[in-house]
């Protein structure tokens, strides 16, 4: 019982979802009347030793950078967690351009910056996206 | 009298059982976070060309809704010292917790490798990298990089 409470502080203080890199919400479906649409995402670092990322955005069927859609800012500064403390956002901005077609589909991702440097080591980069679908109302 | 008595003890006694149901509604959203990344380290093979991977970088990725993860090493190494000789890299993943999934598991393109996180949960997702060349590589500090994709279906 007492092993079973400490392993379960440890997993606890490692970080769970609550202590993630994550941008909310993953997905939704935005209407407009005119050409274009705005969308707006928030970017959560959870992370302790990451502050910089940058935003990308593809097309989400191929995950071709995209040239309808742009991204403001393309790169956040999300100061990195302190453990116990709750997590920084910043609001990310998005501009998709329907581009003549009814429907646009683009996968917008924030990308962790690694600036630090250990030899030999294999550094573990993490990007989470966001699915935006953009739609006209005919 | 003694129907006043009874209708009495009627109006006295407990209520109708009328129901009244409240509801508590709440939504879930669609996600999926990465944390708690762990770099991995290298270590250089007897035979003076080869690294393997002596602890695997580590990431848990929690995901509410079906998601693709994808793992993309790099193509060459971010550190390297000159005279570097080419290397040919590998990746091998594994996923336990929510989903499990094998390294036969995630499909190949190129330099990335993706699997389908079919269930919601909590995954930890253990990545290993190898890297081989035709010649011995040079004393200096290495480094190279994965990238680990977390993206809703």
């Amino acid at each position: 019982m007492r092993a079973k409470l400490i392993l379960l502080c440890a997993s606890l203080l490692a970080g769970g979802p609550a202590a993630a890199h994550a941008l909310f919400p993953a997905r939704q479906t935005v209407h407009t009347l005119g050409v274009q649409a705005w969308a707006t995402l928030k970017a959560i670092n959870g992370r302790t030793d990451i502050s910089k990322f940058v935003v990308e955005v593809f097309e989400g069927d191929s995950w071709t950078p995209s040239r309808s859609a742009v991204a403001i800012p393309d790169r956040i500064t999300v100061p990195a967690s302190r453990l116990g403390e709750a997590p920084i956002t910043r609001n990310v901005r998005v501009l998709i351009r329907l581009g003549g077609s009814k429907e646009r589909d683009v996968m917008v991702c924030t990308k962790s910056i690694n600036e630090t440097y250990v030899p030999s080591q294999m550094v573990v980069n993490t990007r989470v996206c966001s699915r935006i679908k953009v739609r006209a109302i005919a | 009298m003694r129907q006043w008595l009874v209708l009495a003890l009627c109006l006295c006694g407990a209520p109708p059982a009328f129901g009244q149901t409240i509801n508590f509604d709440g939504t879930a959203s669609a996600t999926c976070s990465l944390a708690g990344a762990t770099n991995g380290s290298l270590t250089l093979g007897s035979d003076l060309s080869s690294w393997a991977t002596t602890t695997p970088g580590t990431i848990t990725a929690t995901n509410t809704t079906q998601s693709s993860l994808t793992v993309t090493r790099s193509g060459s190494w971010s550190v390297s010292p000159s005279g570097t000789p080419s290397t040919t890299f590998a990746h091998q993943i594994s996923v336990s917790g929510g989903n499990t999934l094998s390294d036969s598991q995630f499909s190949t393109s190129n330099n990335a490798k993706t699997g389908q996180l079919t269930s919601p949960g909590v995954n930890l997702v253990s990545i290993s990298v190898t890297g081989t060349a035709a010649s011995p590589y040079p004393a200096g500090s290495y480094r190279t990089q994965v990238t680990v994709t977390c993206a809703p279906n």
